[in-house]
């Protein structure tokens, strides 16, 4: 009995010193894999699964050596937080601008600086430099990540229903320089009827009305101005869109069939969402004509959301130097190219997405410039604890108010308070 | 007397069993060592880190983790509503999987395509039965609120409304585990000897009676294992919350409105993976495994009092 418990004793032993070993993961030597594999982790089903591989194809041809191979689990975002804690990450990942500050917080990104300055595909001369700036330590300037492709939020519209009410499309109200947000408004009223919204909105993605009421609600990394006037007015409105207007479905209702459907199938005449949805309806060869149009603007200028995403490198990635010459290929021109060929993404590459490349794709006469207009924003400063703060308490609060249980002044209240204790911790 | 000892005095033949009784054992034994033991006595370790899991360098800060528990008001509520939520489901589940399995001890028609209905839900994986249930419970168009308008309510906004999330999770959860519960009980039905009902026919004692003073008895050891192993997957929800409240928001943690159906388990995943604080969720980890402990220890020391093994 006495061996046994000595055996099992030997067996927690080695189990917790292989697994405290993790802690020092990364501190020691990397070993440096000879061959020329990456392991590339990103989200997304098959469909974007083989778009990558397209892209990759050129370069894959060009470099024999080199194999590139795609990961895309589901839960992304914890599949790679388990991989990097263990020490096992991907030699190449995709970080969303808020999990790029954790990441590079931690330590656990590789400085691309060096690889940069060594390069002769990358120019940081063709990125817009607030992206660029973005993803760089704040302190040093050195490159940690490369923005990938962004997103900005713009106006999806059905062209026929503005058609049959005898009303002007947004683009040609856009390019009259009426395109504000009471003629936004104006417009989604009319279009309401009883089979058809004027307006599909997720409530879930209030942050895209915020900036055209509130620009300056997060003043600094721990500082956020949530029960001000200019915050309430702006959740009073997205609530009032249903409440008062009935342009926009309830949650319910968008719970039920959800804003891309509704506008799919023909009840809605708009609808706010982000550059993945083209490719969408693109191939659902939509029965109607359609089109995008900027965010309602506000002296001449459009308010909107942007949503950028950048590859990285892990720190503890086993080969890193194979890793950057497959990053440097997709972020450089020629890589570009399919990416503004295809109307995928938004090119990232300056010179790429003012080429006709990007303007022609998706279909003639389509305003793909509605997507560039206001990319010069770049992404909303990521405040500590942004998480927890962004999606799940200012999320669920505001939820509150647009299912009919607070109101704006009490939700938005209560979102300061807790906000404040959430920045301190 | 300890095995070496044991296996000296044993047989030869004893001994060669015994060996093959341990080797069959073993891999068991050491799978539980190594994906539970191990984990466990991991999670206290780092309970008193403070740690992003992701993070290098975890800073050692003793039991701050657990004086930040007793005062972080999100976690106090997900205490409140786990414990609501395990009371709900004792509450209604064991009695209503009691009450079907007394029905289908009885020869009726169907019964047999009963049983396998009633069963159904519990082969079904959670995930697909959350998402199922979320369009039942719809306020508009749920299935519930369209049979409840037959009696005239109102729409019940079940999954919009903190006071009905609860609610709303305790339907859906009892309903995938009744079957379960109602086979076990079958069993335990099946296990108790017809003599003592012949003997109370004599006594002319009433179906009722019969039903306090011989069923209910006979049938404790089940029902202890039934409240024991319907508690402690009850303390350890998860999924459905994650699933029926995610959706509403962009990114949503699955707390439901106002954090109402936020679990213990729930709150403890999200710090981990979603907010970057795996040393305080691993202190909430040991928390509900202390909480566990003390409650079936202290049901197993309460059973003396009401449980009979003597079918």
């Amino acid at each position: 009995m006495k061996k046994m418990l000595r055996f099992t004793g030997l067996v927690f032993l080695i189990l917790a010193l292989s697994t405290m070993s993790v802690f020092a993961a990364g501190e020691g030597e990397k070993e440096k894999e000879a061959g020329g594999n990456v392991t590339f982790m990103m989200w997304g089903g098959a469909g974007e699964k083989a778009t990558v591989e397209g892209y990759l194809a050129p370069f894959l041809a060009q470099n024999p050596d080199m194999t590139v191979e795609i990961i895309t689990p589901p839960e992304y975002g914890d599949v790679l937080q388990t991989m990097v804690a263990g020490g096992t990450p991907p030699d190449i990942a995709y970080f969303g601008f808020p999990e790029f500050v954790q990441y590079h917080k931690e330590g656990q990104l590789t400085n691309l600086q060096k690889y940069a300055d060594a390069s002769s595909v990358f120019d940081a001369a063709d990125f817009n430099p607030g992206h660029l700036a973005s993803f760089s330590d704040t302190a040093s300037g050195d490159l940690y990540s490369i923005p990938k492709d962004l997103s900005t939020y713009v106006v999806y519209y059905n062209e026929d229903m503005f058609d049959k009410a005898g009303l002007p499309t947004p683009l040609e109200l856009y390019n009259k320089g009426e395109w504000t947000m009471d003629k936004f408004l104006e417009v989604a009223k009319v279009l309401t009827t009883d089979d058809a919204h004027g307006l599909l909105f997720n409530y879930g993605r209030w942050k895209t009305f915020i900036p055209y009421f509130a620009p300056d609600w997060i003043e600094s990394t721990s500082k956020l101005n949530i029960d001000t006037p200019e915050f309430i007015q702006a959740v009073n409105y997205i609530n009032d869109l249903n409440v008062k207007h009935g342009v926009n479905p309830t949650p319910d209702q968008l719970r039920d069939i959800s804003p891309a459907d509704r506008f799919s199938q023909g009840k809605g005449a708009m609808y706010i969402i982000g550059r993945w949805m083209t490719m969408r309806y693109l191939q659902a060869d939509l029965p109607f004509g359609w089109n995008v149009v900027p965010m309602p603007e506000k002296n001449g200028k459009a308010h909107t959301w942007v949503d950028m995403v950048g590859y990285g490198i892990p720190a503890d990635a086993k080969n890193p130097d194979a890793a950057w010459r497959v990053i440097e290929y997709l972020t450089g021109v020629e890589g570009q190219i399919p990416v503004a060929e295809s109307g995928h993404a938004i090119p990232v590459r300056l010179s790429v997405a003012d080429s006709g490349a990007f303007l022609r794709s998706v279909r003639s006469g389509f305003n793909n410039e509605a997507h560039i207009a206001i990319t010069d924003a770049a992404p909303v400063l990521v405040f500590d604890n942004f998480v927890k703060i962004f999606y799940d308490t200012m999320g669920a609060k505001l939820n509150l108010v647009f299912t009919g249980q607070a109101s704006a002044e009490e939700a938005c209240a209560e979102i300061q308070e807790t906000v404040d204790r959430l920045l301190k911790e | 007397m300890g095995i070496r000892t044991r296996l000296i005095m044993a047989s030869p033949r004893k001994r060669t069993e015994m060996m093959w009784g341990f080797i069959f054992v073993g891999p068991v034994i050491l799978g539980i060592l190594i994906f539970m033991g191990f984990p466990t006595l991991y999670g206290f370790f780092i309970s008193t880190f403070k740690w992003t899991f992701i993070g290098k360098n975890p800073d050692f800060i003793g039991l701050g983790n657990y004086v930040r528990l007793v005062n972080d008001p999100d976690f106090l509520q997900a205490v409140k509503n786990t414990f609501v939520y395990v009371a709900g489901i004792l509450v209604f589940s064991i009695p209503l999987s009691l009450l079907l399995a007394i029905m289908f001890n009885r020869k009726m028609p169907f019964g047999e395509l009963l049983k396998i209905i009633y069963y159904l839900p519990v082969i079904t994986m959670m995930v697909a039965v959350s998402m199922v249930w979320r369009w039942v419970l719809s306020t508009e168009y749920g299935i519930l609120n369209y049979f409840l308008g037959f009696f005239g309510a109102e729409n019940v906004p079940w999954l919009n409304d903190p006071r009905w999330a609860m609610p709303a999770l305790i339907i859906m959860s009892v309903w995938k585990g009744v079957g379960f519960n109602m086979v076990l009980f079958i069993a335990g039905l099946k296990n108790i000897s017809s003599m003592y009902y012949e003997a109370a026919d004599i006594d002319g004692a009433s179906p009722f009676r019969q039903f306090i003073s011989i069923t209910l008895p006979l049938l404790s050891p089940t029902t202890l294992f039934i409240a024991l192993t319907t508690m402690m997957n009850s303390f350890q929800i998860f999924a459905q919350a994650k699933i029926l409240f995610s959706g509403a928001t962009e990114e949503s943690s699955g707390a439901g409105p106002d954090n109402a159906a936020n679990t213990i388990v729930l709150y403890l995943y999200n710090n981990a993976f979603k907010w970057g604080s795996a040393g305080y969720a691993a202190a909430q980890g040991v928390f509900l495994f202390i909480i566990l402990i003390m409650i079936t220890s202290i049901q197993m020391k309460l059973q003396k009092r009401w449980v009979h093994y003597d079918a």
